[in-house]
């Protein structure tokens, strides 16, 4: 496995194709991101054959617009943190931090920033009304009500 | 194979309800989802038969004697005891309760069941009305204030599919849900008074219809609509978010969203007060023809 080469998860996931995005569930996590365009293009790119100066040509094709590579790296490094790369090349940003490298890339780039939307999928039981109940009944296995809400019965009430 | 701790709970739990002498049983399929309730006292399984309606409004099929995949096992002390019990298949729900003090807390598990279970549809929590043939969707959770919401659209003339579960098919399509509108606010402690749709002056959807409109709110006090339009990720991103079956059936869930987002308009604003809200989004959607 060639390290520099990013490499986009693509195990135990499902993908839906959204136009101009992505949506991504983590079925191992049960956690649904939702990719803009730009994050969208570098994980689908992400293939493990492909360094970061090959992405950002295909992004300048693609957009066409110019691409800073550090626009790349942004990207992978979210998308690494969201845990959504296998492999995801080293990088430090030439020790800069990450508010400075995205305020940088942001006032160069016309393309937009990498966003990763993403939320933690909901059990049944949280998704659903408390039923008038009183806060403190119980309504689930460790679960009780909270100002309409079923939540842990090991969370403050709010 | 190793047996674990939560095995041997099951295993127990199991053993205890096998002892017991269950007086009667009603087996029913709604959605897809095969449901059964069993007691040791025959009046309670009764009462489920006459408020089944309450909990489906759309109505069900009785399976009669066919194994339901989800069993609730109701084990009944004396009345008002607090030591009655409520198991599902072989995990324990409730115990040490009063029954009669908890039937809206068990209509909503059985509720809950269906729709995490289904696989032929897809429930949101969410209020859903009818506009001109095509549905309004406005997700939200406990409090949100969806009821409110809904009523008002009924008022002026939107018919009424749901106050809380939206039921959408894998074609994409809202079926009704007409549970009675469930409103707060009536009472001092603030506990849901319920209404049928007609007394309200409003008429119930009987169709399934294809979705026009996400409406992405919340309630502000000093904040008046401003509607902005959303990414389709987005609406499914905050559809995820009110989903009750999305852990259950990801593949499903999420191509459902995506058909119904498609070619829907999503929208998103903070409100102030219902009936300005609702005002607000009819004259935007009669002006735009949206």
């Amino acid at each position: 496995m060639d390290t520099k080469k990013p490499l986009a998860k693509k195990e135990n996931i499902v993908i839906q194709e959204l136009p101009d995005e992505l949506l991504i569930y983590d079925l191992s996590t049960d956690k649904a991101f939702c990719l803009n365009k730009t994050s969208a293009f570098v994980w689908k790119t992400s293939d493990g054959t492909k360094d970061i100066s090959v992405i950002a040509s295909l992004m300048e094709k693609e957009f066409d617009s110019p691409v800073n590579e550090d626009l790349i790296w942004l990207a992978l490094d979210q998308l690494a943190k969201d845990d959504l790369l296998d492999v995801k090349p080293e990088n430090n940003f030439n020790n800069l931090s990450r508010r400075e490298v995205i305020r940088r890339v942001g006032l160069a780039s016309v393309i937009a920033l990498p966003i990763v939307a993403s939320l933690v999928a909901p059990t049944a039981a949280l998704a659903v009304t408390c039923s008038g109940a009183s806060n403190g009944t119980i309504c689930g296995t460790n679960l009780v009500c909270c100002n309409g809400v079923c939540q842990s019965i090991t969370a403050p009430c709010r | 194979m190793e047996i674990t701790q939560s095995d041997r709970v099951e295993q127990e739990i199991l053993k205890k309800l096998n002892l017991i002498e269950w007086k009667a049983q009603i087996n029913f399929e709604a959605y897809g989802t095969r449901v059964g309730i069993r007691s040791n006292c025959v009046k309670t399984i009764e009462n489920f038969k006459v408020i089944l309606p309450e909990i489906l409004p759309a109505g069900w099929n009785d399976l009669g004697k066919t194994a339901p995949d989800y069993l609730f096992s109701i084990v009944r002390e004396d009345n008002h005891s607090k030591k009655d019990a409520l198991y599902k298949n072989d995990e324990v729900i409730l115990e040490e309760f009063s029954i009669e003090e908890s039937w809206a807390f068990i209509k909503s598990q059985i509720r809950i069941t269906v729709a995490e279970f289904s696989e032929e549809y897809v429930f949101l929590h969410a209020g859903v009305v009818g506009w001109k043939g095509r549905a309004v969707i406005m997700p939200g959770k406990s409090f949100a204030g969806k009821t409110t919401l809904v009523s008002e659209f009924v008022k002026r003339g939107a018919d009424y599919y749901s106050d809380d579960l939206t039921v959408i098919d894998k074609n994409g399509y809202v079926h009704p849900f007409p549970k009675k509108l469930s409103i707060r606010g009536i009472l001092e402690n603030n506990e849901q008074v319920d209404f049928e749709v007609e007394e309200l002056g409003g008429s119930r959807g009987l169709d399934p219809i294809p979705v026009g409109a996400l409406i992405l709110t919340e309630y502000k006090k000093h904040k008046k609509p401003e509607f902005s339009r959303c990414s389709v990720g987005h609406g499914i991103m905050k559809s995820i978010e009110n989903s009750l079956s999305v852990r259950q059936s990801p593949k499903f869930v999420i191509n459902v969203l995506n058909k119904i987002t498609k070619d829907a308009i999503i929208l998103e604003s903070s409100r102030r007060e219902a009936k300005e809200f609702v005002d607000f989004f009819l004259k935007l959607l009669d002006d735009s023809c949206l």
